[in-house]
Order: structure tokens, then sequence, then C-alpha cells
């Protein structure tokens, strides 16, 4: 039961929940609402920050982007990132979690620590182990044999560079969302099965991956948001090189907007940006919830 | 939530080829630790290194690669005292705490009344909340840099704190939290004549303590993580937090190795220390509220 009482009470419940809540709120108001309302509005201008011109240009933003290739490239780049990061991320984390379980306590620790060190320190190390003839990663290939490799410098290879740094950063928290999942499956359902002669891998199989569903639902559409909003280690490592091979849409909106003073154009390319996730996860969700 | 993760093992995995199964395993949990461990160990050894030794010992891979031959604090020195590291600890220490005061203030007062009162609207007003998860930061990023400008604030500590304070997620974690609470306490502090504020504070806060650590301690890490946004909003030096501050020593023209490990430790072993203490909060705040 809630508070509910006709009168005097209603009014002064509904006072103190408005002044509560009005805080948050307002924060919410000046940064969240009015910015995508502002963002929308942008995206038909053009905004010149330095001289503060500002004029009305219609679909000029869009029909920019339309045919901008850079753009197209950046789009494509984000996709190739995006189709490297998110599947082996979650295949890793589900294979951790099954780890972790049976594991020692200090492991999950351990695969936990890249979560809280920030994407700036995790972003530099990994540049300089990446370093082609200076760098740890180099060395350990050559000590087990392997030729070193130009990592960060070749265009074939720089963007699986940066997925796996964020692979390694980003993990724990898709295996902490598997092993809850993990803990929602009563252990009945898997000694039935062992009963009825199942095996270690067809346990996995029949009974743990269906029942881990909707963890999977959930952990591609939040990864794949944060995949589309790869910046840091793209912006402080490779500056979007070599030859714009890790060029993505973020850091095109960032150039846009603070280097190249457009601030119409970035806020379209933010526009579609934000529109392109939201129905990929409103799609996702319609999908899961269809079966 | 906590204990049940940690706290059931299997034991499917036994049977006649214990001796090769559990040799196998422990190469495998050897080999994850060293995943996820060796970037640390290499930058905690090379901090302490002097500038002649930051090279040398690279390749081949060796115990010294890891461990500084001989130890010195010169790198730190001359953060502290030629590149103003102290200023911007003390800036991200600042931030962060002024961050997660305001945010758990306002979260758990609106969580309270969404999650306690019927008011009319009340669907409405989570709602509104909600949405701003489906909106990323990233995609209003310009815009909520030209509100800052407008409002006055460029290059000042609102500007890095405010926009953050009301979180979403945050909310949504003290609402899950302050409707497990049982009517009966709320019923019975109302008929003692508690006003619905004095309920709030003095019956439903201590209640969720575990979700306000929690709170407290994500929020903590993302305003110390904080990057692109400080990049944006400031460009005063004393206003550098320390992110901008390690960030610098890497894209510096002579970059200098030794100073980045060194700054890249000081930026990270305060969280890594106060993730060992809280690593339960932690857990259990980022999967109950679903944050990323």
């Amino acid at each position: 039961m809630e508070i509910k009482r006709p009168g005097a009470h209603a009014i002064e419940h509904y006072r103190s929940a408005l002044l509560l809540s009005l805080p948050a709120l307002i924060g919410l108001a000046v940064f969240w609402y009015l910015p995508t309302i502002q963002a929308l509005v942008l995206g038909f201008q053009d905004y010149n920050l330095m001289s503060g011109s500002q004029t009305w240009t219609g679909l000029e933003n869009y029909q920019t982007a339309a045919t901008d290739p850079l753009l197209w490239l950046t789009f494509l780049n984000t996709v190739i990132y995006f189709l490297m990061e998110v599947p082996l991320q979650i295949g890793l984390a589900l294979a951790l979690a099954l780890l972790v379980q049976r594991g020692p306590a200090w492991l999950r620790a351990v695969i936990l620590v890249p979560t809280v060190t920030s994407m700036v320190v995790v972003s530099v190390i990994w540049g300089l182990m990446y370093h082609p003839n200076s760098g740890l990663i180099n060395s350990l290939l050559q000590g087990v044999g392997l030729p070193p490799q130009p990592f960060l410098t070749s265009p074939q290879q720089a963007m699986p560079a940066i997925a796996l740094l964020m692979i390694w950063k980003n993990v724990g928290f898709s295996m902490l969302f598997f092993l809850a999942g993990l803990v929602g499956i009563p252990r009945d359902y898997y000694e039935a099965a062992a009963t009825d002669g199942a095996n270690g891998r067809q346990l996995f199989r029949y009974v743990t991956l269906p029942l881990l569903r909707g963890t999977v639902v959930f952990l591609i559409i939040t990864n794949t948001v944060t995949a589309f909003k790869v910046f840091t280690p793209i912006f402080l490592i490779t500056e979007g090189g070599p030859i714009n091979a890790t060029r993505v849409v973020v850091l095109y909106i960032f150039e846009n907007a603070f280097r190249f003073n457009k601030m119409g154009y970035a806020s379209a390319i933010s526009v579609l940006l934000a529109l392109f996730l939201l129905i990929i996860s409103l799609y996702s969700l319609r999908v899961s919830r269809a079966r | 939530m906590y204990s049940k993760i940690i706290g059931r093992r299997s034991d499917r995995f036994s049977g006649p080829y214990i001796g090769a199964r559990a040799l196998t395993r422990l190469a495998v949990l050897i080999g994850v630790a060293f995943f996820f461990v060796f970037p640390y160990l290499w930058l905690a050894g090379s901090a302490f290194r002097p500038r002649e030794e930051i090279f040398r010992y690279v390749n081949p891979v060796s115990w010294r690669t890891f461990i500084p031959v001989e130890p010195t604090l010169d790198n730190f020195r001359h953060l502290f005292l030629e590149l103003n590291f102290g200023r911007a600890l003390a800036n991200s220490f600042f931030i962060a705490v002024v961050t997660v005061t305001i945010t758990l203030f306002i979260c758990s007062m609106i969580a309270f009344a969404v999650a306690r009162i019927n008011f009319p609207g009340r669907n409405i007003v989570f709602t509104l909340i909600l949405a701003t998860i489906l909106i990323p930061f990233e995609t209003i990023m310009v815009s909520v840099f030209l509100t800052i400008q407008r409002l006055g604030l460029f290059d000042t500590y609102p500007a890095i704190i405010l926009p953050w304070v009301a979180d979403a997620f945050i909310i949504f974690l003290f609402r899950q939290h302050f409707r497990e609470i049982p009517d009966e306490l709320q019923d019975a502090a109302i008929v003692d004549g508690c006003s619905l504020f004095r309920v709030y504070w003095n019956v439903m806060l201590p209640n969720i303590r575990p979700a306000l650590v929690s709170a407290a301690f994500i929020k903590f890490v993302f305003s110390w993580d904080a990057f692109i946004w400080p990049l944006i909003v400031t460009r005063d030096p004393d206003l550098t937090v320390i992110q901008l501050a390690i960030s610098r020593l890497f894209t510096d023209q002579n970059v200098l190795w030794e100073l980045i490990f060194a700054g890249a430790f000081i930026g990270t072993v305060p969280l890594i220390l106060l993730f060992l203490f809280l690593q339960r909060y932690y857990i259990e705040g980022v999967v109950s509220s679903g944050i990323k």
C-alpha cells in the first residue's frame, strides 16, 4: 500500500513530490531535454561559434551529410569497430563468467579492475604497449617466436587494436551481467537435465544458453550503443589515422564542432547518430519480445 | 545478489581426469589473469624507472621488464613540482566529491517521490527520467556545450559538474531499492506524524544505505574518468583534471614515457584501492542499475 488519501493529504503529497522532484527535473531539463531540442534545431542552422552568426539553412546540413564521403567513411569505420568489438566482447564475457563462477574470487576482481581504470589511462598504456619498436606487446610476441606487428601504424591493424583494448576494458561489465544471469538459473533445471542423461556440453547448450537470452539481448543493446560512441582511445592514440582508418562518428562530430567550428553540421550528424541508435535499440527490443 | 553471485560452485568437473583437468584449468586461470594484469605490471614498474632505463628491458621480456632495476621517485617529483599534478589531483577529487554529493541528494529525492508517493503525473515523471537513457550524451554534447556557454559557465567548476548530477541510472537504482522497503515502515512513520520529508530523510534513506554506497562509488568512478567533457568546457590550466593532465603527457610533442607511466600510476591507484574496499557495492550497483 502506498500513501493515498483524499483531500488535504493529497495536495500535501503532490506538493512534497513536486519539491522533491524539482532539483533533478531541473537538471534533466537543462542538460538533457533542452539540449536535445536544441540539437534538432541546430541541425537546420549554420552556427558559427566565433562570429556568433546563426542562420537558418533548412535541410542543407542533412544534404551535406548525405553526400559527405568522409561522414560515410566514419560511419562505416564505426560499424566495422562495432562488428569487431561487440560479438567478441560478449562471447568472451560469457566464457569468463563461466570460469569465474567456479574460479577463485580474486580472478573476478582482476577482470573488473580495468572497468574502474580510466579510459584515458587505458588508452595511454595500450598506446605505449602497441608501439612497434618499444612496445611490450611486440616484445612478448617476439618472446614466443612470432614476428613483430605494426599495430596502430597499419591501416589494417589499427581498428582491431583499438577494439582489443576496448574489449579488455569493458568485458568485466558484461561478465557481471552474465554472472547475475547464471545465478538466476534454478539448480533443479541442471539436475533434471542431468538425470535425463545430458552431458556438460548439452547442459550448456540447452539449459544455460536459452535461459541467458534476456541477458544477451540486454548486453547487445547496451554494448552496441557504447560501441557507436567510441571516442577517447581513438582521439588519444590514432586521431583517426592512419589514413582515416580509425576515424569514427563521434570523433567526426567532435572535429566538426570544436575544430572546424561547424556547430550546425555537427548537430545534424549527432541527430542522425541518435536516431540510428534509437531505431537499433527499439528494433532489438521488439525482436527479442516477439520470440 | 552479491552473495548469490559468488556463493555457488559447481562440482560438475569431477571425474577420472581430475588431474589433467585441474592442470588445464590452472593454466587457463593464470593465462586469463595475466591478460588482465600485465599492463598494470608494466605500468607500475615503469613509473619508478629512471629515464635511461625506460626502453632498456622491454625486449627481450624478463623480470626486469616489469621490475625497475634502479627504482626512483624522480618521475613523480617532476610531475608534482614542474607539471602541477597536485593541482590536477585536487581538482579531480574536489569535482568527484561534489558531483557525488549533489547526485546522491537530488537523485534519491526524486526516486523517493516516484517510488513512494502517489501523486498525479508520477508515471509521466518516471518516463521523462527514463527517456534520457535513450539519448547518448555524445549526441547532445555540442548543445550542452552551447548551453554552458550561454549560462556563462564556460571554464568553471560548475560547468564540469552540473551536467552530470541528474543521473537517470542512479535514480532508477534508488527507485528499485525504495520500492523494496515494506509499506508498514512508512505508514507507521506517517501515523506518528512525520512529514514526507521526514519519512524520506529519517526512514527511507537509512534503509537504502548499500545503494547509496554503490551509487556514490560508481558516480565517483565516472567523474574521475571524465575526459571528453572537461576537455570541451575548460581551458584554464587551474581547472585541469587528472585525466586531461595525463592525456597531455601523452599527446605532447616530445613524449616522455617515464612521465606518462608515473602520471597513469597516480591516476589509477586511488581508484583501484577504493575498488578493492568497495567491490561488493560496485558489483551490486552495476548489476541492479544496468549502468555502463
